[in-house]
Formats: C-alpha cells, structure tokens, sequence
C-alpha cells in the first residue's frame, strides 16, 4: 500500500462522523436513492452540505461514496444524520427480497425493455 | 486524474422520478474486462469506490500488466443504465478473488444477478465465483470475454466450468457496447425464466 | 588594546616626582649646613665636623634614595595590581560572555578563542581556554542528542503518516465490523504522530507532512481535533471558506492541536469546547473558548511570554507539557500572534491570528480527497482490435482448459458447500473424472490436465489459500483427497 500523499486530506475519518463507525436502525443499500428536501445552511459540515448539493436529483450512495471519496459506511452516517434532520429522503430499492427469492417477471420485463432501449 | 471538481456536472443527473435502484455484478479476476464491460454499457463513466488500478494498455484493463500487478487497493467499480422514468440499473464491477470476499455480502444483497466474466488464459479466476454464486444460490450467466479468436467451443467451456445446462453461457467482447448489452439481457432473460417457472407456486 | 604596562603608567612617573625632588633637595641643603657648620666651628674642630656632617649628609642621601626607591616600588605594585583587577573584570564581564556565546552559537572552541580577545595574562588564557574546551563539549553533547532526538521524531513522524495512509486505505476496504476498530488505530495514530511532530519542533528539526495543496479551514479544524485525544468534546463554529496555504497549513494544525488539547485539558470533562473562526482583515482568527477555570493574570502573561515565541530557552520545559512551547515555536515561524483572555465561557480563551500571507482561496473545484473515477478514460471506447497477446509458447491447436470442481475454492470457509462437492461428484462427467484420477496423489488441487502450462496459474490466482496439503481424509469418503483443500 502506498501512501497517496498528493491526494489525501487532514481530515480522518473519525472527525467526518464525530468518531461513529455505524449506524443504528435500517441500513442504506448501495442503491438506495437519495434526494435532498432542502437546501445546505451556511455552517454546515461540508459533507453535509455536498450530499444535499448532489441530491438535488435522485442519486445512489454508491455514487455519494464516489463523489465524497468516502467508504460506503461513513456515507450511510452522513445520510443518517441527514434523514433524521429531515433534509433528505431515501428511496429503498423496492425488490428487497430474500436471497433466495427472485424479481417479479413484471420487474424483470421492465428491465428488459429499458436494456433493449440501449 | 481528479474526479469531482465538478461533482454533479460529470455525470448526467438521474431523472427526478427515479425511484427503484436495480443491482446486477460482474464479477471476474483481475485483468477480464469487468471495468471494460461496465463501461461499454454505462451511462456514465465508471465511478470508483476507491481508487482504481492503473490500467495497462486502453480500454482493456490491465490484460498485460496482470502477472506483475501489486495494487490491489480497488474496491469496485460501478456504471448506471436508466432504464426507464423510475428504473435505474447500476452494474457493478467486483473482482471475483476470494480476498475480497468483504464486498461481496453489500454488493449482492438485493442484487438481481450477475454475469461471470471468464477469460480462457485465467479460467481459475473465476472458480471462486462461480462457487459463492452457487453457494448463495444467485442467479447467474457466464460470459467468455475474447481476447482474439476463441480456442474452444462453449462446450468445452462449460463441461470445464462444470456449469449446469440451464446456466447460461454466451461469448462476448466487453469492448463493445452491443455485446455487453446481449450478455445483460441474457441474464435478464435467464432471471425470468426461473421467475415465470417459480411463479405459479409461490 | 588598553594600556596596562605599568611602565607607561603617567601616575607611576607623576608620583615619583616628589620623591627625586626631595632627594636631590635635602642632601643639597644637608651638605650646605656642614658646609657652613664646618666655617662657623674653630679650626680645630673643623675637620671633625667635616667629617662627621658628610658622613650624616652621606647617611641622610641614602636614606632619601631608599625612601624613594621604596616609594616608586610601591606605587609600581599599586599599578600592577589594578591592572590585574582591570584584567580579571574584562575577563568576566567581556570575555568569557563572548566566548560562551560564540561556543552556543556553535563555534568550535578553536574558533571561539581565535575570536575574542588574547588575554594578556597567561593564567587567564588557560582560564579561558578550559572553559572554552568544557562549554563547547557540553554544547556538542546537547547538539547531537538533538539531532538525535530531531531524527528519530522524524522517523516517528514518516511512520505515523504511512501508518495513517494505510489505515485510510483499510478504512475503505472494510466494512462496518471492522471500521470502529480502524478508527480507533487511526485516532491513536494520529495522536502518535503529534507527538512526533512536537519533538521534532522543539528539536528544531523538520515539522511534520507537508501538503501540497491549500487546506481549507474545515480541514485545518478537523486536522487539528482529529490529533487530540478528546476530540469529541470540541465544538467547530466556521463559515469561512478560506484555506491555509499549503507549506504553512501542518504548523498551523498543530498549533491549533495543542491551543485545544490545552483548552481541553484544563476544563472539566464535561465541558465542551468550542473552537470559532472568523475571517477578517488581517487574516483569518480562530478563537478557543473553554468554560475550565479563569487563569490569573499572572498565569495570561507567562503563557503568552510562552507562546510569543520570543524564548527558545527549553529548560524549563517538562515532558508532560510541551504545548505551549511548541506553539511558541510554530507561531514564531509562520507568524502567527496568540494571545490569552479570560473567555465569556467562564474559562479561558486562545486567540489565534494566523495572518494574510498564510491564507488563500481553495485551489479551484474544491476537489476533495482521491480521484474517484479512472484515469481521463478515453471518451469514444477504442476500437475492437484483437489484442496482441504473445502466448507464453507454442501451444497445441487446442489448450486443454483446467477443469473447476464445483465449490472446490470455498474450502472450509463453508462446509455445505464441501458436502455438495461430495455430492455433486457422481454428477461430473467422465472427462473430469478422468482427469481427477490422472491427477490422483498429487499434491494439488487443480486437477490440471497435463500438458496445461502451468504459467497459467499466476500468482494472483489464490493468492490467500496456503499450499494445498493432501489431507489424510475418512476412508468414507475415498478419491476426494486429491483435491481437497487443506
């Protein structure tokens, strides 16, 4: 491993999520849509306000992870933070079936379509 | 090399209706084309959720770089296909070695499928794939991504691969756009025809 | 050089006057008595008298030159011995000072006496001399544990920082199981590497990471905090959106670590601190609030006489609190003005002035942290053009692919899986069952046919399985050992 020195930043992770390494209650799926219900205040935590900028239009927290440069699991406490202010909103992937289980053949048909739209 | 300095403008923004995430892997060994399959397909251009390798040689990743390749630091790497007003599929490059079996768990929670990319030259690597897919009872297809003309029929293939008859295995080139798509709704295709054998007894 | 010859002395010659004049005038008058002493007597006794007076005048000569003499000998010894006074006083008050300073200053003691003054005293040059040689082997000593105590600070330091690259790295890679614990290594790391970065300011030696890019406040705070052990009780209030220039961004969170660490240290645990910043004219103000308790006035001025950077002296320093020290040090070099006030939280406040020159826009787009997508990835896909792949040799017509068996790479991680190998055995086709008895007794688990170039299998096929072991198995379950993982 090594060290990316040009790249990195002062901030450690712990100071980004006030030293929390995991969110209590539903998790966020990696696919899980975000979308701001109101705009970033001055003061707020950079992050903070990055994600509200960013999901203005419904994005992913895989790309919020992205964008911030961020693991998945400090996102989703970021997110957290943001959906029990009431600042955002999620939308759950909606086939949040067992492993075992499988989409609907009218899901799938929907996919079909989008990918033969390609 | 900076990605984000214009964090929303480098990629198109997702319609305001899109409402359902939709997951599908490609997963493989390092070096198969995953980054290039994703890519070919993707709407936007591959994000990654940490740094990505270098990549020797363009539009392949690192086909020539493999046997000496150090940095294993990617974690995946994803695309986005909208599907339609709600619909969103994001596709997700994961290297299929069992030392990154931490993603794996996040990554196929919810996942509708996956596609195995194999590569004939490092058909192994795809060995501990095909096995946790099996063992996690995913869905799955496998795709031969050719480098050059193929050296052995799909038969061949599969009696090696030691797939079952119904999983289906097609050739590709993760290079082009057209083929990555057949392989997606091959496994698409495949998705529902155990969802419509599974449907009347629930 | 002054004049210290008694010889040249113009008191010596003055005082002496007297005496010759004396000497000269009595024997004079003496021998003019007997002269008319010897005329007045009768003849007779004249030549007695004459005799008798030039031997008193004789007498009288004598002791007037011995008198003198003694004089113009005492007056000598007086001379001499304020010269020697004059000579000691210089040698205390001029010389050695100079010495000492030239020796702390780091000349060789060679060097040093060549530069000041050569007493003219023998004495006080072998005086001089002992001491030159002893403070410059004490400065020596202290130099070189410095330096080395500067080099090892500076090795601390270069592995606190690859340590916490790493960490950043291991961070991304793992999941939530794993990530309390990796920032809990992280935030002691850091800790470390403050502690590194102080030894290495008070030692003189290099201070900490240099940053390539301008840091913006957010991070020089979050920097700050993240360096101290009770980050969590800290409070940020900032709006600004200035950064700190890069070169002067580490000395400045390291001062604001220590500033806070300070506030932290002497207010209850209970009690937050609350670090504000406010841009201004003159450069940006960070003020720290405690609500600890009030220091005295007295104690404001010993620690702004600290921080002020105007002493360097580190006697006084004790290894429990090297802060403030250390932020006199950084302050001084990047010019920063702290001062101490009692603050309107009931505690004490810090008020630190980092000015103009260190304060610059964001570099533009603000990109944060890692590139996050591939390298400028060519726009258009490349052409599809086979590529050119020389084949490690000439193969045969057709490559005998290695064969999987089915949940073979699972191992033990997941016993099922190991049952549907036993399984799923009868349902492999003749071909494998071929190969897996050609490859039966050897140690391996590929159960490769031969003639497969075993270049092949790279090194990163599986690279976390240890070598396959034939594994001594039930006679239940025979023909399975061959490829069996360990």
């Amino acid at each position: 491993m090594k060290p990316r020195l040009d790249d990195e930043d002062p901030d450690r992770l712990y100071t980004i999520t006030g030293g929390r390494s995991r969110v209590g209650g539903g998790s966020l799926d990696l696919v899980t849509l975000i979308v701001s219900e109101s705009e970033p205040t001055a003061g707020m935590q950079s992050e903070h306000a990055r994600i509200l900028r960013t999901c203005r239009r419904p994005t992913a927290v895989v790309e919020l992870s992205a964008d911030l440069g961020l693991p998945v699991s400090v996102v989703r406490i970021l997110l957290c933070d943001l959906l029990d202010a009431g600042v955002v909103t999620a939308r759950h992937p909606r086939p949040t079936h067992s492993p075992d289980a499988l989409p609907s053949p009218e899901l799938l048909k929907r996919v079909l379509l989008g990918l033969r739209k390609l | 090399m900076a990605y984000g300095n214009s964090d929303t403008a480098a990629r198109a923004p997702l319609r305001a209706g899109a409402r359902h995430g939709l997951k599908i892997v490609v997963v493989g060994g390092f070096g198969v084309g995953k980054t290039t399959m994703v890519r070919s397909v993707s709407e936007i251009r591959p994000l990654s959720t940490e740094e990505t390798m270098t990549t020797a040689g363009v539009g392949v990743d690192d086909t020539t770089a493999v046997r000496g390749k150090t940095t294993t630091t990617v974690a995946f790497d994803f695309g986005r296909i909208t599907l339609d007003d709600e619909f969103v599929l994001y596709l997700f490059g994961a290297p299929g070695q069992e030392r990154f079996w931490f993603l794996w768990d996040q990554l196929f929670a919810g996942t509708l499928g996956a596609v195995v990319l194999v590569d004939t030259r490092r058909l192994e690597d795809s060995w501990y794939a095909i096995d946790r897919l099996e063992h996690h009872g995913t869905p799955f297809v496998v795709a031969r991504n050719n480098f050059g003309a193929p050296r052995h029929t799909l038969d061949q293939l599969r009696d090696a691969l030691d797939l079952p008859r119904h999983v289906p295995l097609v050739d590709c080139d993760a290079r082009r756009r057209d083929s990555s798509k057949a392989v997606l709704v091959a496994l698409v295709d495949h998705l529902f025809a155990l969802s419509s054998a599974r449907e009347p007894t629930p | 050089m002054p004049a210290h010859n008694p010889s040249s002395d113009p008191l010596a010659g003055r005082s002496a006057w007297p005496a010759v004049v004396a000497a000269a005038i009595a024997p004079a008058v003496a021998s003019g008595l007997v002269w008319w002493a010897a005329l007045t007597v009768p003849p007779t006794a004249r030549v007695a008298v004459a005799v008798s007076g030039g031997l008193v005048v004789a007498a009288l000569v004598a002791a007037i030159a011995v008198a003198g003499w003694q004089r113009a000998a005492a007056h000598r010894h007086r001379a001499r011995a304020d010269a020697l006074a004059a000579e000691s006083a210089d040698l205390a008050d001029r010389l050695i000072p100079g010495l000492v300073r030239r020796l702390r200053a780091g000349s060789a003691p060679d060097t040093a006496l060549a530069e000041v003054d050569r007493p003219t005293n023998p004495d006080h040059e072998r005086v001089l001399r002992t001491l030159a040689e002893e403070v410059g082997r004490g400065e020596r000593s202290r130099a070189a544990a410095m330096a080395a105590c500067g080099n090892a600070a500076g090795r601390m330091q270069a592995l606190a920082t690859s340590m916490l690259a790493d960490l950043r790295e291991m961070e991304d890679r793992h999941g939530e199981d794993v990530l309390g614990d990796l920032l809990k290594l992280d935030h002691s790391t850091a800790q470390a590497g403050r502690l590194a970065d102080s030894i290495a300011v008070l030692t003189g030696s290099r201070s900490g990471r240099r940053w390539t890019k301008p840091i913006v406040m957010e991070s020089v705070l979050r920097g700050a905090i993240g360096r101290i052990s009770a980050y969590q009780r800290v409070r940020t209030h900032s709006t600004s959106t200035a950064a700190i220039v890069g070169y002067a961004a580490e000395g400045v969170m390291h001062a604001l670590a220590e500033l806070i660490d300070n506030a932290c240290g002497f207010s209850p645990p209970s009690e937050q601190v609350h670090v504000y910043v406010e841009e201004v004219q003159a450069g940006v103000v960070v003020t720290v609030e405690d609500g600890g308790l009030v220091m005295s006035d007295l104690a404001l001025r010993r620690a702004e006489l600290i921080v002020s950077g105007e002493s360097l002296d580190l006697t006084g320093l004790s290894g429990t609190r090297l802060g403030l020290a250390v932020v006199g040090r950084l302050a001084r070099k990047h010019g920063l003005t702290i001062s101490f006030r009692p603050s309107s939280r009931g505690g004490t406040g810090v008020v630190v002035m980092i000015p103009r020159t260190l304060v610059t826009e964001p570099r533009a787009g603000g990109g944060r942290r890692r590139s996050a997508a591939p390298p400028a990835a060519p726009p258009a896909l490349p052409e599809p053009t086979p590529v050119a792949q020389p084949e490690p040799e000439a193969l045969p017509e057709e490559v005998l692919l290695p064969r999987r068996r089915r949940g073979d790479t699972l191992g033990s991680m997941f016993p099922p899986p190991r049952r549907a190998v036993e399984f799923s055995g009868p349902r492999t086709d003749a071909g494998s069952r071929f190969s897996a008895f050609r490859n039966a007794g050897r140690p391996t688990r590929d159960a490769r046919p031969e003639g497969h170039p075993p270049e092949q299998h790279g090194p990163d096929a599986h690279p976390a399985e240890p070598e396959p072991q034939p594994e001594p198995r039930p006679a239940a379950e025979p023909g399975e050992t061959h490829h069996r993982p360990s």
